[in-house]
């Protein structure tokens, strides 16, 4: 096993920050289009159409 | 448009004494502050200095020169050179330094101004309609603070509810909601601060003010006539001094002074406050600083019992326990009036069911931020509070957590959620600790920017853009009504058609010249409508204000006692156990007013009635169980009706609605 270098850590910190922030954005998201009706409804009629 | 001219003209006179009164109080706090935090502090306490004044006058007189008068003494404090000079400082640096960048965050409040502009409306599940302006409304009737008992809650600490009554007293029932616009904007400029003084820079800074002003979760709670918003400032300035920077004799006095306040706007305080200072020791209880703490300890627990005592003392003097309504474990001290023990073990139950909506489980505690964020629904405020205090807060409160006042402010709102957790999950209750996060995200967004410039940065614009997009779209969306009645008087009565339960019959009540005094038959009735005196026999929370009355048929048996010139019975709301109307007319009941799902009888009294109006005996039969122990003949009881509870009670004809019926649900219980 290699030691853990600084700068892999700062790396994988890095991608971990990243990844947290796009994980909670893309539940967020979902989220609230699964609630809004708004959007489910436009979502349905371009569906339609 | 003259109504809400006259209550911005309210709020306008207000703010100028708030200012001076709270330049007074806040110029006394030393060290390091920035101009938007001396600014909340002046606002805060200016408030809360005026609303105690109001409500300790208010329990003797609250009638307009009352009013007038507590004004013009809290504008006495700009006769000061010192005064004025530091008021003008922090005004002319917030307009050079921050009103530009807060174009975007003053836009927002702009349109919740819009938005509080129309006339309070909902049902008795909008706690404001309930009982934050139930109270005023009533006390401004009454000429003074009296105890409403057929809403208990309207007795929880009224700092607040004393500013919106002075407010109402000086124009009209609009300017509670414009108060809440002011007492967002001073929440905004908290999260401002905070954000500064943790390290962010100013662009970071406003743009968290930004993402909290788009956030549904407390922008939804500013115009409507609730206190959570104040509550959480008063928060966050206490912890503030408390726990930010060097703890002087004079912060220590102004932080105890905060969370005085905070325990006249909320119960919720009283943990809070012990939270608060047990993280105090912790912060500065080393052994070298313990007697110095020890002194500013006393000072800030005395100031705290000093300001919050008038409205526990009013409490256990007038209604008979200092915490009103009583929680079951007080009322083995404490004899409440007008609120059995049953109604406090039910409400109890209510609320832990009704505020328990993300679970009580160890492991629901751990997902607590993910669902907070994510599920704001639960808490009936869609979008929540945006996904940047989860997405950036938790990196900035990683980045900064080993600086000792980050810390502090970590443990402390990790105790304050603990709270929160086990007592009452509502998302509006934990405003203050949402507030910091927002500071944290602060920090979380110039990490990430730092550390990988061009991912952290799109990253963060990405995180900004769907928080405020949908954010903004919701405070627009659920707004468009009020704004729409804002503008137009037509759209302004299609809204109250909507959203004012049995609003005809409040219309029909309000106009008529005869009508002087109602017994409201349906506790859950939002009577915050009527602007005449009126009596309830039930509460919504199980109030029992008459006593020896408890049903609707002995309700009707005392209209001479009660006083009372009409009666309202109503269909109740869907959410009841209860369907239709609970009398029909009689001789001594005419209907004089009816609609879909309201009716109004006018009492008749006299020869007119063709009864003899007296007291009947009929009350104390239904009092005691049953008709084995009524004075009252059988033979002259005409009809009967099961209580379902295995007894039967006869009714006699004077009360027998044209031979029909009255409903056994409404009888006391045996």
């Amino acid at each position: 096993m290699r030691p853990r270098t600084s700068k892999a850590w700062n790396t994988w910190r890095r991608a971990l920050a990243l990844g947290w922030v796009l994980l909670v954005l893309a539940a967020y998201t979902m989220e609230r289009l699964n609630e809004s009706q708004v959007i489910r409804s436009l979502a349905a009629r371009l569906f339609r159409r | 448009m003259t109504g809400a001219a006259a209550a911005l003209f309210a709020l306008l006179l207000l703010l100028g004494a708030v200012l001076a009164t709270g330049a007074l109080l806040a110029l006394q706090v030393d060290g390091p502050l920035s101009s938007v935090e001396r600014l909340a502090n002046a606002v805060l306490l200016g408030v809360a200095a005026i609303g105690l004044t109001v409500f300790l006058v208010g329990l003797m007189k609250l009638d307009r020169l009352t009013v007038t008068v507590v004004l013009a003494a809290a504008y006495t404090p700009l006769l000061s050179h010192r005064v004025r000079s530091w008021l003008w400082d922090v005004l002319r640096s917030l307009a050079a330094g921050l009103l530009a960048p807060m174009i975007a965050v003053i836009a927002v409040l702009g349109i919740v101004l819009v938005i509080a502009i129309p006339r309070p409306t909902g049902d008795v599940l909008n706690d404001a309609i309930a009982y934050h302006l139930l109270g005023p409304a009533v006390w401004l009737r009454a000429g003074r603070i009296v105890p409403v008992l057929d809403s208990a809650r309207t007795a929880f600490p009224a700092l607040i509810e004393s500013v919106f009554a002075a407010g109402m007293r000086l124009s009209n029932d609009r300017f509670p909601d414009l108060l809440g616009v002011v007492f967002t904007a001073v929440f905004l400029g908290q999260v401002y601060g905070f954000a500064r003084t943790l390290g962010a820079t100013k662009g970071k800074a406003t743009l968290m003010s930004f993402l909290a002003a788009s956030a549904p979760a407390i922008m939804s709670t500013a115009p409507i006539g609730l206190v959570d918003v104040p509550y959480a400032s008063f928060c966050l300035a206490a912890v503030r001094l408390l726990l930010v920077g060097e703890l002087t004799t004079a912060r220590a006095a102004i932080a105890g002074t905060f969370l005085g306040f905070a325990l006249g706007v909320k119960y919720t305080a009283i943990p809070l406050a012990a939270i608060t200072v047990g993280v105090l020791w912790l912060a500065h209880g080393h052994r070298g600083a313990r007697r110095a703490l020890l002194g500013r300890t006393a000072l800030v627990l005395t100031l705290m019992a000093v300001l919050s005592a008038p409205f526990y003392f009013k409490n256990a003097l007038v209604l008979g326990s200092p915490i009103y309504p009583p929680p079951v474990l007080l009322t083995r001290w404490f004899h409440a009036r007008a609120f059995p023990i049953e109604a406090s073990a039910s409400l109890e139950s209510h609320l832990s069911q009704t505020y328990g909506g993300l679970g009580r489980r160890p492991l629901d505690l751990l997902l607590l931020p993910w669902r907070y964020t994510l599920y704001s629904k639960t808490f009936g405020w869609p979008g929540g509070i945006g996904s940047a205090p989860l997405a950036l807060g938790v990196i900035g409160a990683l980045a900064l957590g080993r600086r000792r006042p980050v810390w502090l402010l970590l443990t402390w709102s990790a105790l304050v959620t603990l709270v929160w957790f086990v007592t009452l999950q509502q998302s509006r209750f934990l405003l203050h600790v949402v507030g910091l996060s927002f500071a944290y995200a602060a920090i979380g967004a110039m990490w990430l920017e730092r550390e990988w410039p061009r991912a952290g940065r799109a990253a963060v614009a990405l995180v900004a853009l769907v928080s405020t997009g949908y954010g903004l779209g919701v405070i627009v969306h659920e707004g468009s009504a009020r704004v729409a009645a804002a503008l137009s008087s037509a759209a302004d009565q299609r809204l109250r058609q909507r959203e004012v339960p049995y609003l005809e019959a409040w219309e029909y009540l309000n106009r008529e010249p005869l009508v002087r005094r109602v017994l409201i038959l349906e506790e859950f009735a939002p009577n915050y409508y009527l602007t005449k005196d009126y009596v309830k026999i039930r509460g919504p929370n199980g109030e029992r204000p008459v006593p020896g009355i408890e049903a609707t048929v002995q309700a009707l048996a005392h209209l001479d006692d009660l006083g009372v010139t009409h009666v309202l019975d109503v269909v109740p709301p869907d959410w009841s156990l209860r369907t239709g109307f609970q009398i029909a007319s009689t001789p001594n009941l005419r209907l004089v007013f009816e609609s879909d799902r309201a009716r109004v009888y006018q009492v008749v009294r006299g020869k007119a009635a063709g009864v003899r109006q007296k007291r009947h005996p009929l009350w104390k039969a239904c009092a005691e169980g049953g008709p084995e122990d009524a004075s009252q003949p059988h033979d002259k009881l005409d009809g009967a009706l099961s209580t379902g509870m295995g007894l039967e009670l006869r009714i006699p004809r004077s009360l027998l609605p044209s031979g029909r019926w009255i409903r056994s649900d409404l009888l006391p219980d045996p």
